[in-house]
């Protein structure tokens, strides 16, 4: 029987989609992809530092949703660990982008030809970046994806959560998202197998 | 007044742009717009702008109800 495969996956390249959620007890909505999730080390540390993720919601989610995300190993991230053992203090700073940048490339000359990436973000210094220049890439950030899940029946409640998570914010005037973008010609990602 | 609460009178039309824009301390219509939508509301009158149609489809396709709500 033939079947559709779809060879995509969900790029999270920044800290604010998932701490944004965690910060209204919504993390449940990752749950939402049946596509694996891709966080690289870098962010993954930064999502579940104990200033990000002081009650432990964010490393409890981790491992609740086990082999549906992959933490993606970087040189960056492999750096960093061996800098915190060695005792040090590295200044995280830019850090998670250049990690990303360095799993983008990975994925630009190494990366099946039919890959699909949608990437959820939220910091606008992403589009700037490698993995929003990928072929075939999606880009949505929190708010365009809580809609557009609303808008598809997935979960009843967009408007509210969109809400409760401008509700939390303390400075409008740090926006830290972008409308979703997108480019054309994706419907190319469906590759036909037989099973 | 909660951000959320300005962008809903805004949104409904039960506050001007000068008063949202004296809230948030912004001088330009145009931040004021891209403010509304990056927080995933809009401006008074305004359709909202859709998620392109291709980037829909892919979701259609990688997403599933939430656990509970099949």
């Amino acid at each position: 029987m033939a079947r559709k495969i779809v060879d995509a996956a969900v790029i999270i390249p920044d800290a604010g989609p998932v701490l944004t959620l965690a910060r209204i007890d919504r993390l449940d909505l990752f749950e939402t992809f049946s596509a694996l999730i891709h966080i690289v080390d870098q962010v993954q540390y930064e999502i579940t530092k104990a200033a990000n993720d002081p009650d432990g919601k964010v490393g409890a989610w981790l491992h609740r949703m086990g082999n549906r995300i992959t933490i993606v190993e970087t040189l960056v991230g492999f750096g960093f660990r061996i800098k915190l053992e060695r005792g040090e203090t590295p200044r995280g700073g830019n850090l998670g982008e250049i990690a990303v940048d360095e799993y983008a490339t990975e994925l630009a000359l190494r990366g099946a030809p039919g890959f699909v990436p949608l990437v959820l973000f939220e910091d606008p210094d992403v589009l700037e970046t490698r993995v929003a220049r990928l072929a075939r890439v999606h880009l949505l950030n929190t708010a365009a994806w809580i809609r557009a899940l609303a808008d598809e029946g997935i979960i009843p409640d967009g408007a509210a959560l969109l809400d409760a998570i401008n509700a939390q914010r303390k400075s409008p005037l740090m926006p830290i998202e972008r409308p979703g973008r997108t480019k054309p010609g994706a419907l190319a990602m469906v590759a036909e197998a037989k099973r | 007044m909660t951000l959320a609460e300005m962008l809903d009178r805004l949104e409904g039309g039960r506050i001007g742009h000068a008063a949202a824009m004296r809230w948030l301390g912004i001088d330009s219509l145009n931040e004021l717009v891209e403010i509304v939508h990056l927080n995933g509301r809009q401006m008074p009158g305004h359709r909202p702008m859709p998620v392109a149609p291709e980037t829909r489809a892919l979701l259609r396709r990688i997403t599933q109800p939430l656990p509970g709500r099949r």
